[in-house]
């Protein structure tokens, strides 16, 4: 438009110096001097392009108005590394549509029982579409599902209400708010496989939550009421109705969050705890698995929880430029009693044995980004440059280390036979797991990960024969957006 | 503790707080979804009437008011726009709401005097001072070189009353509507912008400088010449011309799910009122109110003015053949 308006009165001031300069040009040449018609027909000419050019910018101007009024009725369409979403012009509705897709591998070299040849295989993972967004504005609403296995699984399915930055409600089904690497999104996972002390909390659970931020967002907190889920297991997987409801609690603070300079800005430590009573049948306890998803411990089969389920669980990380550090303790105390089976039915009976147990996991983790991308929690790193195998370029590199431990109370072995609640001759007490993982981030959405497991096993008797140590190489390949 | 007495307590109490809320003054907020060229009258009125209705019910109302092209309002109503009452250009207009929205019942021109149109205007022509073009009449707007400006039919009310006036003097002088359509084509080749509204239109003839000729609402034109001065500005007066009736509504649907029908209708009923007429007259309207329409004769040149329903046959056919997808205008702009 001002390149118009500069044309125009380029234009206009050419031909206004033409008009004066004409009666002395024509002196010089001794041509005919200009007449007045020559002048009123120039000046009709200056005029009429004087008004094309007004038109012109008119129009452009008229354009633009109707190109911004449109915008402001349109919905936003938006394609990018975020995945593909729908806006409408006041942003008080949306859709995003994601998606995961992990292809593993599996391959292991020594199993625990040396008569197990536990099968190396390539599994899909996780297929997992979602679909999340805005309704009305303070509304939000997230459905995910879950294709992997042949099945269907509906793993999200929960509306938001946000009153403020401080006060948030959640109904439906959702991760429960316990575990520190369980709240870690799928598509950001350091290891393959979570570890240990999510073995021992709960994962989806079906209730309402509430959660927000205080103290300019150093302070989070989380309050749920559910209806309870078995140790590392969704609410589906118990077989049996749960009358009781677990309570679960999180705070969790960044301290130096809002500080800048300091060191300790990527710091953060937390505390969650829940209690709730289980009553459900035997047999719907998930048994522990080592990093590499091999079996460990099961509790026998006529055992059943009945009664209380508490857990707590100490949890920090810290993250600083390319490192980071994440670290958590879970112990979970659960009231459990053997059953016998009467009329077919798993049935208490004065001969029952009842004992509270204390299972117990931690696991510390730490990475590096060697590439020098931050670190930090619940986010892959994003690549400075993506990986272009023609330009010399490869995305961003990490390596990982974790430690981890799992311990079944020694008591779930204790009893005539071989244990009243598990099988001490062939059930592991405990698991120690080392793991060492390298992640290649070829861009926002593609990642590459290796890891490697090696687990050894601590027996309930020491006089049965040893359990073999594990090593396990997984592998994966992660689509998301 | 006895707290047999409580119930009756709490009946007073609730007694109390109703009677005080009766009693406070409330506010109230309405929307007046308009066309182009009523913000400066709707201000003026909007003020007096809040003062009328202080005096009368001590409550206290704020009129909000939208402008644009009258088509383009009225779909904005129809798509939800929450206007307690509408001030369109024609009646068309309205009768989209009706049919669309379902917002008001089809007859709601007959719930005020003279066809719920408060005040009356007209089609003049404003040219710049001196009237270089020679323009007299609407034959010499298709004049080769003379540049028209009017807004698109499609989204302007007083863009539809200016091809319809010209349709019409095309038809008398000319003889047919077949003839009347290849005039309006000829006129439209003269026109280089199309603006939404009547105010956009404005702009481009009055302060973009574009064009010879702006076919105007009667008022549009006077307050032209009153705001940049005659020395810049004259209006001529076209041998015929089409009685523009713009008219008013509530918007039953909105209002009464704001509680505001009572105080829309009366602000609407005060358009006839002596003070409405009047401020419609300051404001180069032709006020319904035969005193009112005396006092402010004389700023208005006598011209033989046709009506709508005499000429077309009314809105709604009018609107068919002429506007709807595929109708005249289509048939001559797409062609040009």
């Amino acid at each position: 438009m001002k390149s118009l308006r500069s044309l125009r009165a380029a234009a206009s001031a050419a031909a206004l110096t033409t008009l004066a300069l004409a009666p002395l040009v024509g002196r010089a040449q001794t041509t005919p001097a200009a007449t007045s018609d020559d002048i009123s027909a120039l000046r009709e000419q200056i005029r009429q392009l004087d008004q094309k050019l007004r038109v012109l910018e008119r129009n452009i101007e008229l354009k633009d108005e109707a190109a911004t009024a449109a915008a402001t009725k349109t919905p936003v369409v938006n394609a990018d590394a975020k995945g593909f979403s729908l806006t409408s012009p006041d942003k008080k509705y949306s859709l995003r549509i994601r998606a995961n897709i992990q292809a593993d591998g599996r391959y292991y070299f020594e199993d625990r029982d040396a008569g197990i040849d536990t099968p190396d295989a390539f599994v899909l993972r996780r297929v997992r579409p979602s679909f999340e967004g805005a309704v009305a504005e303070k509304y939000g609403y997230r459905l995910m599902f879950d294709l992997a296995n042949n099945q269907v699984q509906l793993l999200d399915a929960y509306a938001t209400y946000k009153h403020s930055d401080a006060f948030s409600a959640l109904f439906g089904k959702t991760k429960s708010p316990f575990d520190l690497e369980r709240l870690v999104s799928q598509t950001n996972l350091l290891f393959i496989e979570r570890s240990f002390p999510t073995l021992l909390g709960p994962n989806r659970d079906t209730g309402v939550q509430f959660y927000g931020d205080f103290l300019t967002g150093r302070l989070s907190y989380q309050a749920a009421y559910l209806n309870g889920a078995s140790d590392g297991a969704n609410i589906e997987t118990e077989s049996g109705g749960n009358d009781g409801k677990d309570t679960v609690v999180r705070l969790f603070a960044h301290p130096f969050k809002n500080d800048q300079d300091s060191f300790l800005k990527g710091l953060g430590l937390g505390f969650a705890y829940s209690t709730g009573t289980r009553e459900v049948s035997a047999g719907a306890i998930r048994p522990y698995t080592s990093n590499a998803l091999v079996n460990f411990f099961q509790y026998g089969g006529t055992v059943r929880p009945d009664g209380s389920h508490d857990r707590v669980s100490p949890q920090l990380y810290y993250y600083q430029g390319p490192f980071g550090v994440m670290a958590s303790y879970t112990e979970s105390i659960q009231e459990l009693v053997t059953t016998t089976v009467v009329g077919g039915v798993n049935t208490i009976t004065p001969t029952s044995k009842r004992a509270d147990l204390t299972n117990r996991a931690w696991a510390v983790n730490v990475n590096y980004v060697l590439t020098g991308e931050d670190a930090a929690y619940n986010t892959n790193p994003k690549p400075a440059q993506d990986f272009n195998f023609e330009a010399g370029t490869w995305g961003a590199w990490e390596v990982a280390a974790r430690l981890s431990q799992l311990s079944v109370d020694e008591a779930a072995f204790a009893g005539a036979g071989t244990g009243d609640f598990a099988n001490r001759n062939t059930q592991a007490q405990r698991i120690d797991a080392y793991s060492l993982g390298v992640n290649w981030y070829l861009n926002r959405n593609v990642k590459a990960s290796l890891n490697f497991e090696h687990s050894e096993f601590q027996e309930a008797d020491a006089s049965t024969a040893d359990f073999e140590n594990e090593n396990a190489v997984l592998s994966r390949v992660q689509l998301s957006f | 503790m006895n707290f047999s007495h409580l119930p009756r307590l709490a009946a007073a109490a609730l007694a109390a707080l109703a009677l005080a809320g009766s009693a406070a003054a409330t506010s109230i907020e309405l929307l007046n979804v308009s066309y182009d060229p009523t913000r400066e009258f709707y201000f003026e009125y909007n003020a007096a009437f809040a003062t009328h209705w202080k005096a009368k019910t001590s409550d206290d109302v704020v009129v909000k008011q939208s402008h644009g092209g009258s088509g383009k309002q009225a779909r904005s109503v129809i798509d939800g726009l929450r206007a307690d009452v509408v001030t369109l250009a024609l009646a068309d207009d309205i009768d989209a709401i009706a049919k669309h929205a379902r917002a008001l019942p089809v007859d709601w021109q007959t719930r005020f005097p003279h066809n719920s149109a408060p005040y009356t205007s007209t089609i003049v022509f404003l040219v710049r001072k001196g009237n270089p073009k020679g323009i007299k009449d609407w034959a010499d707007l298709v004049k080769p070189g003379v540049a028209i400006i009017t807004p698109n039919p499609k989204t302007s009310g007083g863009a539809r009353w200016n091809y319809l006036a010209a349709w019409e003097f095309a038809k008398r002088k000319l003889g047919s509507d077949e003839a009347a359509k290849a005039f309006v084509a000829k006129l439209y080749k003269n026109v280089p912008v199309l603006d939404s509204g009547a105010r956009g239109s404005t702009t481009t003839f009055v302060q973009r400088g574009i064009g010879d000729v702006f076919l105007s609402w009667e008022n549009e034109a006077f307050l032209a010449v009153k705001e940049f001065g005659a020395n810049k500005f004259e209006i001529v007066v076209p041998s015929l011309s089409i009685l523009a009736e713009p008219p008013v509504a509530v918007v039953d649907k909105v209002a009464k799910r704001k509680g505001t029908a009572e105080v829309a209708k009366a602000y609407l009923e005060y358009l006839y009122s002596p003070k409405g007429q009047d401020l419609a007259g300051k404001h180069f309207y032709r006020p319904v109110d035969p005193a009112a329409a005396a006092k402010y004769a004389s700023q208005f040149t006598k011209v033989e003015l046709f009506t709508i329903d005499q000429a077309f046959g009314g809105w709604s056919k009018a609107h068919q053949t002429h506007f709807a997808d595929g109708g005249t205008f289509d048939q001559i702009y797409l062609k040009n």
